[in-house]
């Protein structure tokens, strides 16, 4: 192992700063208000789909319908992409956002 | 009577009539030529990933290069249902999953086309055409419901 060592300078490393942390941050999974989509079906399908209790997938779902949205999920992007997916398969309104 | 009713071994009775698997199957192969032709019906069927219009972009173009076409997945679904709703008997717990998905699906679009309103209702009209779909639309809201009550 070299034991020269390299300094970056300022701008570079405040830019790899920035990339890390927005690298780290967990992606989120929202669900939004349809007037289509029934209430005892959204339950249904955030049960199916995350495996959540029957009482914290209706409360996400009275959070939905009164709140406009909720988040549902969070993670990795991967993961929150295939979570996305699966909820539009079953016609949920439902997008991807980075976490604050 | 419930349309539909759930087994010991998880298998789903299907009690509909004849006439109501009619038009079910009519409704999933009408869906699946509106989804083919008419975008504004059916963006619900589509709708966007990501909230960014940037990541949406480069989204949809990494999907477009590695995976499927979303309208074929829709097509696949609405063909397999009609064929299920017509014949079956029984679903089985994955088949019973198919039909929801794409009962629900049929009712985004019935409902983009009659313009649902917040409430479950739509605007007051004497058009026959907005009557008809929403007459439809209300038709599929109870099969859902006896089918969601069926799969819990």
């Amino acid at each position: 192992m070299s034991s020269k060592s390299t300094t970056l300078p300022e701008a570079d490393i405040n830019e790899i700063t920035v990339t890390e942390i927005k690298e780290d941050k967990p992606w989120l999974v929202m669900v939004w208000n349809d007037p289509i989509n029934l209430m005892n079906y959204v339950t249904y399908v955030l049960q199916k789909v995350f495996g959540y209790a029957e009482a914290k997938a209706h409360k996400l779902m009275l959070q939905v319908h009164e709140e406009g949205k909720a988040v549902v999920s969070s993670g990795p992007r991967d993961k929150a992409e295939i979570d996305v997916t699966k909820l539009q398969h079953y016609g949920l309104w439902a997008t991807l956002q980075r976490g604050d | 009577m419930k349309l539909f009713k759930r087994s010991k071994d998880g298998s789903v009775l299907v009690r509909l009539d004849e006439s109501q698997r009619d038009v079910l199957a009519q409704l999933f192969e009408q869906s699946k030529m509106v989804s083919e032709v008419d975008r504004d019906s059916t963006w619900r069927l589509n709708p966007p990933t990501y909230e960014d219009p940037v990541e949406q972009a480069e989204y949809q173009l990494d999907i477009s290069r590695n995976y499927h076409d979303q309208s074929a997945v829709n097509n696949d679904l609405f063909l397999s249902a009609a064929s299920l709703i017509r014949t079956a008997k029984a679903f089985t717990p994955d088949e019973a999953e198919l039909v929801l998905a794409a009962i629900n699906k049929v009712r985004l679009i019935l409902g983009t086309m009659a313009n649902i309103q917040d409430d479950g209702g739509i605007e007051e009209t004497d058009d026959e055409r907005i009557l008809l779909l929403f007459s439809y639309y209300q038709f599929t809201t109870g099969i859902i419901s006896y089918l969601i009550d069926a799969m819990y």
